[in-house]
């Protein structure tokens, strides 16, 4: 968690010295990602892995409509509580206007889990015999804030920072799912404007 | 002759009139008439005669037949952990009327403050935890499900955060016209206790009652609408 703050705080002081007189985000922007990202459950101690990808579309107004996956990997230095803990969100962001090539956001995101705890978890040794450990799909509610910042007509590079919370329920005790995921790297863009699809910015609104 | 000749004039100036009438309404229409908007849902359900709270995530769409009048369609899951001994799963399928009566315009900064009201279809399924079943002393289960119907009706307000995307509030409660899923929880010599007994063997029987009263909760949902079509255009 501490080495992403620093990485978060040399990314936003690396962009802020590359001021621009135009803002670069408009509508008709396209941005999608595939990275790894990690998790800190807000309840246990342990750190979970996952691939995660987005795709961002901006419209007029400084709002985009998105949506990402979690697929969830494994789960580092905890009792292995999950098997499966994939996610799903679909939502909005607000970016807030600037004068250049960064893209500060917030936005909420609804979404849900494909969750399926570990048999074989210490955690769950007293109630092995009683669960049969099936999968379970559970609502999650989540909001998260991030800022981009686009380095050419290609790539741009980003930083996300969601908190999520929901419950995994199963014929056991309800699991808490609250967390934080953290997903930074490269990201890559094109315009999409009707009769307009290229990695360059269209020059006439 | 004379006479069908009278009759097929009079229907074209008729349907000249009529035709003129709705170029008129159609150029007078306000802009908000006909909008079609796609939308996403959290929900948080309060209050139900338990007490647990429950968490959903739904969908919705919305149909705009006037000016000050909204229609939405929607779908919601919520799930609700009981005292961690068992959950309940409730689905609605329904509609609701938007009745905005003050400011109802559709532009980016617009706050629009509605009444709703509506109707769903309510499916729900309360089921136990696995527990060790006292007097067999084999590993149980128990759960029951049941449709009913039900109404709801609340305050909400949308805020535009574009021209084309709002963020809307509401809360409203429920009332459901069906029988009442009922939980007791019971310790391990299979007599009832509290809700909130914390007894480690304690387990979760459900059982569905005929209501004497509306079995009702409170419903707080926010969504993000988006508008994708014009119905009227």
């Amino acid at each position: 968690m501490k080495s992403a703050l620093i990485l978060l705080f040399c990314v936003v002081s690396f962009c802020s010295n590359a001021q621009f007189e135009k803002r670069y985000v408009d509508y008709g922007l396209l941005r999608f990602q595939g990275n790894l990202a990690f998790g800190a459950p807000l309840t246990r101690s342990a750190t979970n892995m996952y691939f995660a990808g987005d795709v961002d579309y901006y419209l007029k107004g400084n709002v985009s409509v998105n949506g990402g996956i979690f697929y969830f990997v494994n789960e580092y230095g905890g009792q292995d509580v999950f098997k499966q803990n994939h996610s799903l969100f679909a939502g909005f962001s607000y970016h807030f206007p600037t004068n250049n090539h960064l893209d500060p956001y917030v936005g909420i995101q609804p979404g849900v889990s494909l969750s399926r705890l570990n048999s074989e978890s210490l955690l769950f040794i007293d109630v092995v015999a009683m669960s049969s450990f099936e999968a379970s799909i559970n609502p999650l509610f989540s909001v998260h804030a991030g800022m981009n910042f686009f380095a050419n007509k290609y790539f741009n590079v980003f930083v996300n920072v969601k908190y999520q919370r929901g419950k995994h329920f199963s014929d056991i005790p309800a699991q808490s799912i609250e967390e934080l995921k953290i997903t930074l790297g490269l990201g890559y863009m094109l315009w999409a404007r009707k009769g307009y699809c290229k990695f360059r910015k269209p020059e006439v609104d | 002759m004379k006479k069908v000749i009278l009759i097929a004039c009079s229907v074209l100036l008729s349907l000249f009139a009529i035709g003129q009438e709705a170029e008129k309404i159609k150029k007078d229409k306000p802009a908000e008439v006909g909008q079609f908007q796609l939308g996403m849902r959290s929900t948080v359900s309060l209050f139900d005669h338990q007490a647990y709270p429950g968490l959903g995530f739904g969908g919705q769409f919305r149909v705009r037949p006037s000016k000050h009048l909204n229609t939405e369609w929607y779908l919601d899951y919520i799930k609700t952990d009981i005292s961690g001994l068992g959950q309940r799963e409730t689905a609605h399928i329904g509609w609701s009327v938007m009745f905005y009566p003050f400011n109802a315009e559709v532009k980016k900064g617009s706050f629009t403050p509605y009444i709703i009201g509506g109707h769903c279809f309510d499916y729900a399924k309360v089921s136990s935890n696995m527990y060790v079943d006292p007097i067999t002393f084999s590993v149980a289960q128990n759960s029951v499900k049941r449709w009913s119907t039900a109404v709801q009706m609340g305050l909400g307000a949308n805020f535009y955060v574009s021209d084309k995307v709002d963020l809307s509030f509401s809360g409203q409660y429920m009332s459901h016209i069906g029988n009442e899923l009922h939980v007791n929880v019971l310790n391990h010599h299979g007599e009832e206790v509290a809700h909130d007994d914390n007894g480690q063997e304690n387990y979760l029987v459900v059982n569905e009652e005929v209501s004497k009263v509306l079995e009702g909760h409170l419903l707080l949902t926010l969504s993000i609408n988006m508008r994708i079509a014009d119905f009227t255009k």
